[in-house]
Order: structure tokens, then C-alpha cells, then sequence
């Protein structure tokens, strides 16, 4: 369930639920739709001209984890294995159901497949949204933790124990590529020339690899673990979590962010010692949004380094509290920005709107 | 390391051990088929015949066990633990605790390391205890032949004695005997007739270290206690007492370099501190290289300061250990 709350302006839209917000994504026509994917397994699809969210339910109410869009699709995995596909029209369907008893860790869209990628604990699987079987693309000696696609969607990038596995998904017979670091591998990302690949590690430090020759860097020194990464709009930035502010890796040169140091923005801003847990670069501007771990989010422009809180619990009225930021996403266009936390609460804002 | 073991308001977990055959399944299904009053996250080997209670959620999964990338063998973490509390932070249900079932020959260490080492199961768990589970006709050549035996003893904040009527008084005697000797600050229960108390599992706070100051007055005494098998890995425990304060950087100093150099050996180490110039007592604590220390309550008027550490591991050196902690008195 999710209840509407009073919104600060009109261009709020604020809603809370009882349990995890714990994937948001836009899919459906030219991406206006939000799906949101909720820990009682409660799957919320909304747009602008609803005043209500529409509400679609995972069988046996299993907790919704992730949620990906492939094309006008939106696919959302449930803690038991099982997958669903949210059509545009807003219609829940069941895609073919993976036996296992772990549960899918990462989901990643494969839209040249028309399939999604799904990492269920050993096991890479491809499942496809016609209903054809899914196909095993790959079994790892370690859980897999990270999926990313390459940008030419050729490649696809498996974490795990002791290093990063590149599947050649062109030609699976290529034997795959292995990116070897000691250390438990988490959440892993191309950059968007297909230049670099970037693995966030347990022991709250990035590694990162140049493809064209092997060449890595272990960048060290995070406060707390990275789970989320993100490239600015022009594929020259990499922002990440785990920071008490925003750290910036310079990708623009050909040697990455070899010899300097992170430009890190959004510091200070909260009184008590907090960590940034997600963050949303945004597609075409330079800001990007950053969910605390403990509480709210901040816009930063990363170019003057200014912030403005977005989130607080003062908009969500007598006691309640955001809580965690467990998701940010932008609209692929720019204008709207959702936000949904571990306590539950749900909230858009239209930019367009706000900023008349 | 900002966010303590200890913190508030983080779901504790209670870590069962036990040698193959010691009951622990067994136990386990006992107390999984009675109604439970929270909901707990039940993480085991293998389900029993009898229902799973609605309040609790269950989930099976391989133990995998990683090194950690700090060139030390005997730092590993549990891979698998920490993928599980990420996973229930995700889920509607508001857990009461969770419950750890290991398998029959894993050493207790790698589980115990992941509450030092990862910073979102240190976030939002803490280890509330460890139990092991003991089958009174068969741990004194267990803990002979199988050195996971006697570190899960040695690890274990709680001994549950199981089988006890498969030995004679006498023999059951002297296991409670050797098993205080090997682990001076465990408590030890008697199991009667298989039946184990949710009381038992959750609440005890047992890997707080502040009950070492409510131990009975010998341990704070005894010099040294130890288990000879003529096994050159014999366990022993040390325990060191000063009524004396201690200068809180030359402890850090040496124990930060016993760590690093003896810490494959050290299981555990305890120890609750009073620090010259602090009105509240320094809790520290070990599994083999990792460490965390913090102040907690303060001294009461009616009590006498004082520091006592506690080392449990294999070749100690207990002259070197004493003269070592000794020279840290300010």
C-alpha cells in the first residue's frame, strides 16, 4: 500500500508504504512510467496524471528486489527467483521462473536480446521477454555479486570473489576474460566509452581496470562500502557512494584517474557524520543526487559544488523519517527525479514544474 | 571502524557451532517448531521433518568463505552472511534477531571476522553471542583429533552440553571441568532432554565483554589455565589482571603489534580496561587480527578499577603476554 502524504508544492509527490523501497526505475512509453519495487512484494507503477500509483502484486507477495527497463518494458525479480515483466500498458506478467534455491543478487537489462541478465548465486542466466527458455550464460566458482552491459552491449561484466569476468555475449564460444584482484567484487560498471571497467569492493575500495591493455588502479580511502555508482551525462565522471560526500573520479584522460586525487563534492553538509549510500548523476546536466545513508537527499551541482536538500523528513510530516536512500532515478529526459528509502517513503519531484 | 558492535537499536545475531553429530539440528528443528514470539531470520544447514513456525524465515545458503585482501590467511569473512543481512534490510519484515547455523566442521573465525570486517553487517547487526553445542559422549576425542572442535569451544561465548545422559556423572564432571579450563568465559548450560529456550539464543549479550568483570573472582586469579593433548597446537587461555591504570597509547601500541605479529595464533582476545584519566572502562576485543576497542560505562564509586585481559590461542608465550601487558601500567 502506498498513502498519499500532503506534498510540499505541487511539483511533490510524495507517498509512504510500510515496507523497503528497493528498486525505482522509468520504463514503459518514452519512459514516463515509474516502477517502483517494494519489500512486501508490492509493485507500484505510476505517472504524472495519476493521482494514485496503480498497484501490481508479485505472486505469493515475495519481496520485489530489483527492477530493470528493457525498451518499454520493465522487468522486476522477486527474492524466491521468480521474474515479472510490467508491460507499457501496465500489465503484470510472468516471465519463466528460475530454479535455485539462492535468490537473484543482480538484474541487468539486455536490450539488443530483448532479454534481461540475472545473477542467481553462481549461475549467470539470460531470460528472455518472448517466453523463449532461459539460457545459462555462465556458471562462476564464486557467488556472483555485479552485473554490468558494455556500451556496445557485446560484453557483459560479471562480479565476483577475486575478480571480474567479461562474458563475450556475441560469440559465447570466445573463452570469457577474466579481470583478476584479490578481495570480494560487488557493484561493477562499464564507463561509457567501453574503455573501463569499475568494481566497487567489500573492503570499501573501487578497483579499476583499461581494457585496451590490462593497466589497473585500486583507489582506497571510502568511509564505508560503495553500493552505487554512476556516470555523469558526458561519460567524463564517475560519482560514487561510500564517501561523506561525493567523490568524483576523472575518466577524461586516456590514463583515467591515475595520480589524482578524487574531486569530492557535497561535504559537510549534515551535522552528524553520515555517508552517501546511492547516487544519480543526472542524464544531461552536471548535478547529481545524493541519498544519505541515514537520512535525505541533496542536489549538488558538481561544477560549484553547491547543494540543496531535496528530501527531508520535514516533508513528510509528524513523525515520520526518510530513512536510508535505497533508490534514486532520474527520467531519462532530466525532469523528474524519484527517491524511495528503507523506511518506506516514496517521492518524485517534477523539476520542470518546480523551476516553472 | 566508527559504528561499534554494540550499537543500539542493530538486530543482534546468535551464531550456533557445534561438532558433526552434537545435536545441533536436532535442537535447532526442536526450537523451530515452537511458536516463536518475533520474528526471527533462521539461517541453517537443513530442515527438519516437523513445520517451521509462520514467525520465522528461513533461508538456506552455501557458507562460503573469502580472505580478505589484506595479505593475512587467517582474516576471512563469511560471503554468504553478508549477501544475508543486506538481503533482509530489504524485506517488510522487522527481524527480532537472526539465528546462524554453521556447518559441523567450520571454524567458528570466519563468521565471528565478518561482524570486525564488513561495514554494513557491522551497520546494522551485532553479534549477540556464540553457542556452541557440545555432545558430552563424544568431545573429549573430538577436541583430540579435530582442531575445529576446539576452536568452535574456544570461540563459544555459551556451551550447550547435549547428551548428557550417555555419560556417567563422573565423566560429565570432568568435561565441565576441561571445558572451563579451554574457555574460562563461556557460560556453560546442561541441555535436558534436547529442549533449548529462545531465551537462550538471543539476549545474552555475551559477546559484550563487560560480564568478564562479573566472572567468578578465580578466573580473574588464575595465571593461566591450558589443555595439553601433546598436540604441538595446544589451546591455552591466559588472563591477566591490574589494579593499576594503563596508558592508553602504549597499549594500543603493543597490542596493535601482537595482533599484527601473533594474531594467526590469538583466537580470541577480551579484555575490559581501566585507562588512566577516563571515568569509563575501555572494552576491547579480538578475533585473531581483528580488533575493536570503545569506552563504555563508567567506573561506579563502589567499584574497584581495574584492567583484565584475557587470551585464548595456541603457542602462547605467557611470560612475554604478562610482562607485555604489564609494561603498558601508566
Amino acid at each position: 500500500m502506498l498513502v498519499a502524504l500532503k506534498p510540499p508544492t505541487s511539483a511533490h509527490h510524495v507517498w509512504q508504504s510500510d515496507s523497503p523501497i528497493n528498486a525505482l526505475v522509468w520504463g514503459g512509453w518514452e519512459a514516463r512510467t515509474l516502477v517502483a519495487a517494494l519489500g512486501d512484494g508490492t509493485v507500484a507503477c505510476w505517472r504524472p496524471e495519476l493521482a494514485q500509483p496503480l498497484m501490481l502484486q508479485m505472486p505469493g507477495k515475495v519481496t520485489a528486489l530489483q527492477a530493470v527497463a528493457v525498451q518499454h518494458e520493465v522487468v522486476v525479480s522477486g527474492d524466491d527467483g521468480c521474474l515479472q515483466m510490467v508491460t507499457p500498458e501496465v500489465e503484470m506478467l510472468p516471465l519463466p521462473k528460475l530454479e535455485a534455491k539462492d535468490w537473484p543478487e543482480a538484474l541487468v537489462a539486455l536490450p539488443r536480446l530483448r532479454a534481461v541478465a540475472v545473477a542467481m548465486g553462481k549461475a549467470v542466466w539470460c531470460v528472455f521477454l518472448n517466453g523463449k527458455p532461459p539460457e545459462l550464460l555462465h556458471k562462476s566458482a564464486h557467488t556472483v555479486a555485479g552485473l554490468a552491459l558494455a556500451p556496445n552491449g557485446q560484453r557483459l561484466a560479471v562480479s565476483h570473489y577475486n575478480g571480474v569476468t567479461l562474458l563475450n555475449l556475441e560469440n559465447p564460444k570466445v573463452p570469457p576474460r577474466v579481470l583478476e584482484w584479490q578481495g570480494i567484487h560487488g557493484v561493477v560498471t562499464y564507463s561509457p566509452d567501453g574503455k573501463w571497467v569499475v568494481s566497487a569492493m567489500q573492503d570499501q575500495t573501487l578497483h579499476l581496470w583499461r581494457l585496451s591493455d590490462g593497466y589497473d588502479l585500486h583507489m582506497r580511502g571510502y568511509p564505508s562500502k560503495i553500493h552505487s555508482v554512476s556516470w555523469s551525462f558526458d561519460g567524463g565522471t564517475l560519482a560514487t557512494s561510500g564517501g561523506v560526500g561525493v567523490p568524483l573520479w576523472n575518466f577524461k584522460g586516456p590514463n583515467g584517474p591515475a595520480g589524482m586525487a578524487a574531486n569530492v563534492v557535497g561535504e559537510g553538509l549534515l551535522f552528524q557524520e553520515d555517508t552517501v549510500q546511492t547516487v544519480a548523476m543526472h542524464p544531461n546536466g552536471p548535478f547529481v543526487a545524493a541519498g544519505w545513508r541515514q537520512n535525505g537527499v541533496h542536489l549538488i551541482d558538481i561544477i560549484q559544488d553547491k547543494s540543496v536538500p531535496l528530501w527531508l523528513d520535514a516533508m513528510l510530516g509528524e513523525g515520520l523519517s526518510v530513512g536510508p536512500v535505497t533508490a534514486l532515478a532520474w527520467r531519462p529526459d532530466g525532469h523528474m527525479l524519484a527517491m524511495g528509502s528503507q523506511k518506506a517513503s516514496l517521492c518524485v519531484i517534477d523539476f520542470k514544474m518546480l523551476l516553472g | 571502524m566508527t559504528q561499534p558492535l554494540l550499537a543500539p537499536k542493530t538486530m543482534p545475531v546468535t551464531v550456533i557451532t557445534g561438532f558433526l553429530g552434537a545435536g545441533k539440528t536436532t535442537l535447532l528443528n526442536h526450537l523451530l517448531s515452537q511458536p516463536a514470539h518475533e520474528t526471527y531470520a533462521v539461517i541453517i544447514n537443513e530442515f527438519g521433518e516437523a513445520g517451521i513456525d509462520d514467525k520465522l524465515v528461513a533461508t538456506q545458503v552455501d557458507e562460503e568463505i573469502f580472505e580478505m585482501n589484506n595479505g593475512c590467511i587467517c582474516c576471512t569473512v563469511r560471503g554468504d552472511l553478508i549477501r544475508i543481512v543486506n538481503r533482509l534490510l530489504k524485506r517488510r519484515d522487522k527481524f527480532a534477531g537472526i539465528l546462524i547455523e554453521t556447518t559441523g566442521l567450520a571454524s567458528p573465525a570466519p563468521v565471528a571476522q565478518t561482524f570486525f570486517a564488513d561495514a554494513d553487517v557491522r551497520a546494522n547487526t551485532y553479534l549477540d553471542s556464540m553457542i556452541c553445542v557440545v555432545d558430552a559422549s563424544q568431545i573429549i576425542h573430538q577436541l583430540q583429533d579435530f582442531s575445529e572442535a576446539r576452536e568452535q569451544v574456544m570461540f563459544a561465548d555459551t556451551l550447550l552440553l547435549n547428551k548428557t545422559d550417555l555419560v556417567t556423572p563422573e565423566v560429565l564432571a570432568e568435561i565441565q571441568a576441561e571445558l572451563q579450563q579451554m574457555n574460562p568465559l563461556a557460560k556453560l548450560h546442561v541441555v535436558e532432554r534436547g529442549k533449548l529456550d529462545w531465551q537462550v539464543l538471543f539476549g545474552q549479550k555475551a559477546f559484550d565483554l563487560e560480564h568478564i568483570l562479573q566472572l567468578e573472582p578465580r578466573f580473574l586469579e588464575s595465571a593461566e589455565t591450558g589443555l595439553a593433548h601433546g598436540h604441538n597446537d595446544a589451546i591455552r587461555s591466559l588472563s591477566i589482571t591490574t589494579a593499576k591504570p594503563l596508558d592508553a597509547n602504549r597499549f594500543d601500541d603493543w597490542m596493535c603489534d601482537l595482533l599484527r605479529t601473533q594474531g594467526g595464533n590469538l583466537l580470541r582476545t577480551k579484555g575490559v580496561l581501566y585507562i588512566e584519566g577516563e571515568s569509563k572502562r575501555y572494552v576491547f576485543q579480538a578475533v585473531h587480527m581483528m580488533s575493536e576497542g570503545m569506552f563504555t560505562k563508567a567506573w561506579q564509586p563502589e567499584e574497584t578499577c581495574s584492567s583484565t585481559l584475557v587470551l585464548i590461542g595456541k603457542n602462547l608465550d605467557f611470560s612475554a603476554l604478562k610482562t607485555g601487558f604489564l609494561s603498558c601500567v601508566a
